[in-house]
Protein backbone atom coordinates (compact mmCIF):
# COMPACT_ATOMS: atom_id res chain seq x y z
CA UNK A 1 0.00 0.00 0.00
CA UNK A 2 2.60 2.50 1.16
CA UNK A 3 4.95 1.24 -1.50
CA UNK A 4 2.33 1.78 -4.17
CA UNK A 5 1.93 5.36 -3.09
CA UNK A 6 5.70 5.85 -3.29
CA UNK A 7 5.74 4.00 -6.56
CA UNK A 8 3.22 6.31 -8.11
CA UNK A 9 4.92 9.34 -6.70
CA UNK A 10 8.28 8.43 -8.09
CA UNK A 11 7.18 7.69 -11.61
CA UNK A 12 7.56 11.34 -12.38
CA UNK A 13 10.57 11.54 -10.16
CA UNK A 14 12.95 14.35 -9.87
CA UNK A 15 16.03 14.28 -7.70
CA UNK A 16 14.73 16.85 -5.27
CA UNK A 17 11.52 15.04 -4.57
CA UNK A 18 13.49 11.90 -3.98
CA UNK A 19 15.93 13.55 -1.62
CA UNK A 20 13.04 14.85 0.39
CA UNK A 21 11.57 11.37 0.79
CA UNK A 22 14.69 9.49 1.76
CA UNK A 23 16.83 11.81 3.78
CA UNK A 24 20.11 11.94 1.95
CA UNK A 25 23.61 13.03 3.00
CA UNK A 26 22.60 16.22 4.78
CA UNK A 27 20.04 14.56 7.00
CA UNK A 28 22.35 11.62 7.69
CA UNK A 29 25.09 13.98 8.76
CA UNK A 30 22.69 15.82 11.03
CA UNK A 31 21.71 12.50 12.61
CA UNK A 32 25.37 11.61 13.11
CA UNK A 33 26.03 14.96 14.78
CA UNK A 34 23.04 14.41 17.09
CA UNK A 35 24.25 10.90 17.95
CA UNK A 36 27.73 12.18 18.81
CA UNK A 37 26.24 14.98 20.89
CA UNK A 38 24.08 12.48 22.80
CA UNK A 39 27.18 10.37 23.43
CA UNK A 40 28.80 13.39 25.09
CA UNK A 41 25.60 13.91 27.08
CA UNK A 42 25.62 10.27 28.25
CA UNK A 43 29.19 10.58 29.48
CA UNK A 44 28.54 13.95 31.12
CA UNK A 45 25.39 12.71 32.86
CA UNK A 46 27.23 9.65 34.18
CA UNK A 47 29.57 11.99 36.10
CA UNK A 48 26.62 13.31 38.08
CA UNK A 49 25.64 11.49 41.22
CA UNK A 50 21.89 11.02 41.24
CA UNK A 51 22.01 9.17 44.53
CA UNK A 52 20.40 6.09 43.06
CA UNK A 53 21.76 3.64 40.56
CA UNK A 54 18.20 3.03 39.40
CA UNK A 55 17.73 6.66 38.35
CA UNK A 56 21.18 6.77 36.70
CA UNK A 57 20.36 3.57 34.79
CA UNK A 58 16.99 4.87 33.67
CA UNK A 59 18.53 8.13 32.43
CA UNK A 60 21.29 6.25 30.59
CA UNK A 61 18.76 3.87 29.04
CA UNK A 62 16.53 6.76 27.97
CA UNK A 63 19.38 8.51 26.16
CA UNK A 64 20.45 5.19 24.61
CA UNK A 65 16.89 4.61 23.41
CA UNK A 66 16.73 8.05 21.81
CA UNK A 67 20.00 7.27 20.03
CA UNK A 68 18.73 3.84 19.00
CA UNK A 69 15.53 5.37 17.64
CA UNK A 70 17.50 7.84 15.52
CA UNK A 71 19.63 5.02 14.13
CA UNK A 72 16.56 2.89 13.48
CA UNK A 73 14.39 5.58 11.92
CA UNK A 74 16.98 7.21 9.68
CA UNK A 75 20.05 4.99 9.22
CA UNK A 76 17.94 1.85 9.00
CA UNK A 77 15.32 3.70 6.92
CA UNK A 78 12.42 2.58 9.11
CA UNK A 79 10.79 5.98 8.78
CA UNK A 80 10.32 5.46 5.04
CA UNK A 81 10.03 1.71 5.08
CA UNK A 82 7.25 -0.85 5.04
CA UNK A 83 5.72 -0.72 8.54
CA UNK A 84 6.17 -4.47 9.02
CA UNK A 85 9.95 -4.10 9.41
CA UNK A 86 9.50 -1.64 12.24
CA UNK A 87 6.91 -3.92 13.84
CA UNK A 88 9.48 -6.75 13.93
CA UNK A 89 11.98 -4.49 15.68
CA UNK A 90 9.50 -3.09 18.19
CA UNK A 91 8.09 -6.53 19.04
CA UNK A 92 11.52 -8.06 19.67
CA UNK A 93 12.67 -5.10 21.78
CA UNK A 94 9.41 -5.23 23.74
CA UNK A 95 9.87 -8.93 24.47
CA UNK A 96 13.41 -8.33 25.71
CA UNK A 97 12.15 -5.48 27.90
CA UNK A 98 9.50 -7.77 29.37
CA UNK A 99 12.13 -10.40 30.14
CA UNK A 100 14.35 -7.87 31.88
CA UNK A 101 11.54 -6.08 33.72
CA UNK A 102 9.99 -9.21 35.21
CA UNK A 103 13.39 -10.69 36.09
CA UNK A 104 14.43 -7.55 37.94
CA UNK A 105 11.06 -7.31 39.71
CA UNK A 106 11.56 -10.86 40.93
CA UNK A 107 15.07 -10.28 42.28
CA UNK A 108 14.05 -9.55 45.85
CA UNK A 109 12.18 -12.81 46.21
CA UNK A 110 15.01 -15.19 45.44
CA UNK A 111 18.05 -16.53 47.24
CA UNK A 112 21.50 -16.52 45.76
CA UNK A 113 22.05 -19.82 43.99
CA UNK A 114 25.53 -20.99 43.13
CA UNK A 115 26.54 -24.19 41.36
CA UNK A 116 27.62 -26.93 43.78
CA UNK A 117 30.99 -27.14 42.13
CA UNK A 118 31.62 -23.43 42.56
CA UNK A 119 34.84 -22.53 44.34
CA UNK A 120 35.30 -18.96 45.44
CA UNK A 121 38.39 -17.22 44.09
CA UNK A 122 41.03 -17.23 46.81
CA UNK A 123 43.27 -14.57 48.26
CA UNK A 124 41.98 -11.56 46.39
CA UNK A 125 40.65 -9.47 49.21
CA UNK A 126 42.40 -6.15 49.60
CA UNK A 127 42.54 -4.21 52.88
CA UNK A 128 39.71 -1.98 51.72
CA UNK A 129 37.34 -4.88 51.73
CA UNK A 130 38.84 -6.95 54.50
CA UNK A 131 36.41 -5.55 56.98
CA UNK A 132 33.40 -6.39 54.86
CA UNK A 133 34.81 -9.83 54.26
CA UNK A 134 35.17 -10.48 57.98
CA UNK A 135 31.61 -9.40 58.52
CA UNK A 136 30.41 -11.74 55.81
CA UNK A 137 32.44 -14.64 57.14
CA UNK A 138 30.92 -14.24 60.55
CA UNK A 139 27.52 -14.64 58.98
CA UNK A 140 28.16 -17.46 56.55
CA UNK A 141 31.35 -19.21 57.58
CA UNK A 142 34.66 -19.03 55.73
CA UNK A 143 33.67 -21.23 52.80
CA UNK A 144 30.74 -19.25 51.52
CA UNK A 145 32.37 -15.86 51.83
CA UNK A 146 32.55 -15.09 48.16
CA UNK A 147 29.04 -15.66 46.99
CA UNK A 148 27.38 -13.70 49.73
CA UNK A 149 29.75 -10.80 49.64
CA UNK A 150 27.42 -8.10 48.52
CA UNK A 151 24.22 -9.64 49.51
CA UNK B 1 12.89 0.88 -2.37
CA UNK B 2 11.76 3.85 -4.34
CA UNK B 3 14.94 3.71 -6.41
CA UNK B 4 14.10 0.21 -7.43
CA UNK B 5 10.54 1.23 -8.12
CA UNK B 6 11.90 3.91 -10.40
CA UNK B 7 14.26 1.50 -12.09
CA UNK B 8 11.43 -0.91 -12.74
CA UNK B 9 9.38 1.86 -14.20
CA UNK B 10 12.19 2.76 -16.55
CA UNK B 11 13.14 -0.80 -17.30
CA UNK B 12 9.66 -1.79 -18.28
CA UNK B 13 8.86 1.30 -20.20
CA UNK B 14 6.56 2.86 -17.64
CA UNK B 15 3.99 0.14 -17.10
CA UNK B 16 3.87 -2.23 -14.17
CA UNK B 17 4.36 -5.49 -16.02
CA UNK B 18 3.27 -8.30 -13.76
CA UNK B 19 2.30 -11.09 -16.12
CA UNK B 20 4.33 -10.47 -19.23
CA UNK B 21 7.21 -8.43 -17.95
CA UNK B 22 9.96 -10.51 -19.45
CA UNK B 23 8.69 -10.36 -22.97
CA UNK B 24 9.23 -6.74 -23.77
CA UNK B 25 12.24 -4.50 -24.02
CA UNK B 26 14.45 -4.18 -20.96
CA UNK B 27 13.46 -7.75 -19.99
CA UNK B 28 13.99 -7.20 -16.26
CA UNK B 29 17.00 -7.08 -14.02
CA UNK B 30 19.51 -9.94 -14.30
CA UNK B 31 19.48 -10.23 -10.50
CA UNK B 32 15.74 -10.88 -10.40
CA UNK B 33 14.73 -14.39 -9.35
CA UNK B 34 11.94 -15.92 -11.36
CA UNK B 35 9.73 -16.40 -8.29
CA UNK B 36 9.39 -12.67 -7.68
CA UNK B 37 7.02 -10.45 -9.60
CA UNK B 38 9.50 -7.62 -9.82
CA UNK B 39 12.64 -6.20 -8.25
CA UNK B 40 10.69 -4.18 -5.72
CA UNK B 41 8.95 -7.26 -4.38
CA UNK B 42 12.26 -9.12 -4.30
CA UNK B 43 13.92 -6.26 -2.43
CA UNK B 44 11.14 -5.99 0.13
CA UNK B 45 11.10 -9.76 0.69
CA UNK B 46 14.88 -9.80 1.23
CA UNK B 47 14.63 -6.95 3.67
CA UNK B 48 11.83 -8.61 5.61
CA UNK B 49 14.01 -11.70 5.94
CA UNK B 50 16.90 -9.58 7.18
CA UNK B 51 14.71 -7.93 9.79
CA UNK B 52 13.59 -11.33 11.04
CA UNK B 53 17.24 -12.30 11.40
CA UNK B 54 17.92 -9.05 13.26
CA UNK B 55 15.06 -9.90 15.63
CA UNK B 56 16.85 -13.15 16.55
CA UNK B 57 20.01 -11.11 17.13
CA UNK B 58 18.14 -8.78 19.48
CA UNK B 59 16.80 -11.76 21.42
CA UNK B 60 20.28 -13.30 21.56
CA UNK B 61 21.81 -10.18 23.08
CA UNK B 62 18.62 -9.57 25.08
CA UNK B 63 19.24 -12.70 27.11
CA UNK B 64 22.69 -11.45 28.03
CA UNK B 65 21.36 -8.01 28.91
CA UNK B 66 18.74 -9.63 31.16
CA UNK B 67 21.43 -11.69 32.89
CA UNK B 68 23.54 -8.59 33.31
CA UNK B 69 20.62 -6.71 34.85
CA UNK B 70 19.82 -9.53 37.27
CA UNK B 71 23.39 -9.97 38.41
CA UNK B 72 23.90 -6.26 38.75
CA UNK B 73 20.90 -6.12 41.05
CA UNK B 74 22.22 -9.05 43.02
CA UNK B 75 25.90 -8.13 43.26
CA UNK B 76 25.50 -4.41 43.20
CA UNK B 77 28.67 -3.48 45.11
CA UNK B 78 30.80 -5.84 43.05
CA UNK B 79 29.45 -4.49 39.76
CA UNK B 80 29.89 -0.91 40.90
CA UNK B 81 33.46 -1.60 41.94
CA UNK B 82 34.27 -3.69 38.86
CA UNK B 83 33.13 -1.16 36.29
CA UNK B 84 35.80 1.25 37.54
CA UNK B 85 38.36 -1.15 36.07
CA UNK B 86 36.99 -0.36 32.61
CA UNK B 87 38.43 2.61 30.77
CA UNK B 88 35.41 4.70 29.77
CA UNK B 89 37.60 6.84 27.51
CA UNK B 90 38.44 3.85 25.35
CA UNK B 91 34.76 2.91 25.40
CA UNK B 92 33.82 6.44 24.30
CA UNK B 93 36.35 6.39 21.44
CA UNK B 94 34.91 3.08 20.34
CA UNK B 95 31.38 4.49 20.52
CA UNK B 96 32.41 7.38 18.27
CA UNK B 97 34.13 4.98 15.85
CA UNK B 98 30.97 2.86 15.56
CA UNK B 99 28.61 5.83 15.22
CA UNK B 100 30.73 7.35 12.45
CA UNK B 101 30.97 3.95 10.78
CA UNK B 102 27.16 3.76 10.82
CA UNK B 103 27.09 7.10 9.04
CA UNK B 104 29.60 5.98 6.39
CA UNK B 105 27.60 2.77 5.97
CA UNK B 106 24.35 4.60 5.36
CA UNK B 107 26.23 6.80 2.90
CA UNK B 108 27.44 3.67 1.12
CA UNK B 109 23.82 2.51 0.82
CA UNK B 110 22.86 5.95 -0.47
CA UNK B 111 25.64 6.11 -3.06
CA UNK B 112 25.09 2.56 -4.24
CA UNK B 113 21.39 3.31 -4.75
CA UNK B 114 22.47 6.28 -6.88
CA UNK B 115 24.89 4.13 -8.86
CA UNK B 116 27.91 6.13 -7.72
CA UNK B 117 30.44 3.36 -7.75
CA UNK B 118 33.54 5.19 -6.61
CA UNK B 119 31.90 6.84 -3.61
CA UNK B 120 30.21 3.55 -2.65
CA UNK B 121 33.54 1.75 -2.60
CA UNK B 122 35.18 4.55 -0.62
CA UNK B 123 32.39 4.66 1.96
CA UNK B 124 32.54 0.91 2.39
CA UNK B 125 36.28 0.87 2.98
CA UNK B 126 36.02 3.74 5.47
CA UNK B 127 33.35 1.73 7.30
CA UNK B 128 35.66 -1.27 7.27
CA UNK B 129 38.53 0.83 8.62
CA UNK B 130 36.39 2.19 11.47
CA UNK B 131 35.38 -1.36 12.37
CA UNK B 132 39.07 -2.19 12.42
CA UNK B 133 39.76 0.76 14.75
CA UNK B 134 37.07 -0.57 17.07
CA UNK B 135 38.53 -4.06 17.14
CA UNK B 136 42.08 -2.73 17.47
CA UNK B 137 41.17 -0.78 20.61
CA UNK B 138 39.35 -3.79 22.04
CA UNK B 139 42.02 -6.36 21.32
CA UNK B 140 45.16 -4.28 21.84
CA UNK B 141 44.23 -1.85 24.63
CA UNK B 142 41.20 -3.18 26.49
CA UNK B 143 41.30 -6.96 26.75
CA UNK B 144 45.06 -7.32 27.43
CA UNK B 145 44.84 -4.72 30.22
CA UNK B 146 42.11 -6.74 31.94
CA UNK B 147 43.95 -10.01 31.45
CA UNK B 148 47.16 -8.49 32.73
CA UNK B 149 45.44 -7.68 36.01
CA UNK B 150 43.77 -11.08 36.17
CA UNK B 151 40.33 -9.54 35.66
CA UNK B 152 39.03 -12.48 33.68
CA UNK B 153 35.77 -14.27 33.27
CA UNK B 154 34.43 -17.02 35.51
CA UNK B 155 36.94 -19.30 37.17
CA UNK B 156 39.86 -17.49 35.50
CA UNK B 157 39.18 -14.46 37.65
CA UNK B 158 42.33 -13.94 39.73
CA UNK B 159 43.02 -10.25 40.31
CA UNK B 160 46.58 -9.07 40.84
CA UNK B 161 47.58 -8.16 44.39
CA UNK B 162 47.40 -4.42 43.78
CA UNK B 163 43.86 -4.52 42.40
CA UNK B 164 41.06 -3.72 44.77
CA UNK B 165 38.54 -6.37 43.83
CA UNK B 166 35.53 -8.02 45.40
CA UNK B 167 35.14 -11.75 44.83
CA UNK B 168 31.81 -11.44 43.06
CA UNK B 169 33.41 -9.21 40.45
CA UNK B 170 34.11 -12.35 38.47
CA UNK B 171 30.43 -12.13 37.58
CA UNK B 172 30.85 -8.68 36.07
CA UNK B 173 33.84 -9.74 34.04
CA UNK B 174 32.06 -12.85 32.82
CA UNK B 175 29.35 -10.63 31.40
CA UNK B 176 31.87 -8.09 30.19
CA UNK B 177 33.83 -10.62 28.18
CA UNK B 178 30.80 -12.55 26.94
CA UNK B 179 28.86 -9.47 25.84
CA UNK B 180 31.67 -7.40 24.37
CA UNK B 181 33.18 -10.60 22.96
CA UNK B 182 29.95 -11.61 21.21
CA UNK B 183 29.56 -8.04 20.03
CA UNK B 184 33.16 -7.93 18.79
CA UNK B 185 32.55 -11.19 16.95
CA UNK B 186 29.63 -9.50 15.19
CA UNK B 187 31.85 -6.55 14.31
CA UNK B 188 34.41 -8.90 12.72
CA UNK B 189 31.70 -10.69 10.73
CA UNK B 190 30.36 -7.31 9.65
CA UNK B 191 33.83 -6.19 8.54
CA UNK B 192 34.25 -9.30 6.41
CA UNK B 193 30.84 -8.74 4.83
CA UNK B 194 31.64 -5.08 4.16
CA UNK B 195 34.97 -6.02 2.54
CA UNK B 196 33.04 -8.46 0.35
CA UNK B 197 30.59 -5.68 -0.54
CA UNK B 198 33.42 -3.29 -1.37
CA UNK B 199 34.94 -5.83 -3.76
CA UNK B 200 31.58 -6.44 -5.43
CA UNK B 201 30.92 -2.71 -5.64
CA UNK B 202 34.35 -2.24 -7.22
CA UNK B 203 33.30 -4.70 -9.90
CA UNK B 204 30.29 -2.49 -10.56
CA UNK B 205 27.73 -5.05 -9.47
CA UNK B 206 25.49 -2.54 -7.67
CA UNK B 207 23.46 0.26 -9.09
CA UNK B 208 20.06 1.90 -9.09
CA UNK B 209 18.27 -1.31 -9.95
CA UNK B 210 20.05 -3.58 -7.50
CA UNK B 211 21.82 -2.76 -4.25
CA UNK B 212 20.04 -5.18 -1.92
CA UNK B 213 23.24 -6.66 -0.36
CA UNK B 214 24.54 -3.19 0.53
CA UNK B 215 21.22 -2.29 2.12
CA UNK B 216 20.87 -5.53 4.11
CA UNK B 217 24.44 -5.64 5.39
CA UNK B 218 23.95 -1.98 6.23
CA UNK B 219 21.01 -2.99 8.43
CA UNK B 220 23.17 -5.61 10.13
CA UNK B 221 25.94 -3.08 10.73
CA UNK B 222 23.51 -0.58 12.24
CA UNK B 223 22.18 -3.25 14.58
CA UNK B 224 25.71 -3.96 15.79
CA UNK B 225 25.98 -0.22 16.41
CA UNK B 226 22.63 -0.23 18.25
CA UNK B 227 23.77 -2.96 20.62
CA UNK B 228 26.93 -1.00 21.41
CA UNK B 229 24.80 2.10 22.10
CA UNK B 230 23.28 0.14 25.00
CA UNK B 231 26.42 -1.72 26.04
CA UNK B 232 28.55 1.38 26.43
CA UNK B 233 26.59 3.25 29.12
CA UNK B 234 25.54 0.09 30.98
CA UNK B 235 29.03 -1.39 31.19
CA UNK B 236 31.33 1.61 31.24
CA UNK B 237 29.38 4.46 32.74
CA UNK B 238 26.52 3.68 35.10
CA UNK B 239 27.47 3.21 38.72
Amino acid sequence: MASHALHAKHTHDDAHDHEHEHGGPKLYFLILATLLFLTVVTVAVSRINFGSVMIATIIALTIATVKASLVGLYFMHLKYDQPVNGVILVVSVTLVSLLIAFSVMDLENRDVVMPGSYKAPQGIITPEFAKEKRATEEQHGAGGAADHKDH
Amino acid sequence: MADIAGAIQHGHGGHAADGHGHGGHGSGNPYQKFYFKNMLQQFEASKLGMWLFLATEILLFGGLFAGFGIMQGRHYEAFKNAHHHLDWKLGAINTIALLVSSYTMVMAVYYSSKGEKKKTVQSLWVTFALGAVFMFIKLVFEYPAKMHHGLMLGKFFAPAADIAALPSEFMFFSFYFMMTGLHGFHVVIGMLLIAWLAIRAQRGEFGKGYYTPVDLIGLYWHLVDLIWIYLFPLMYLVS
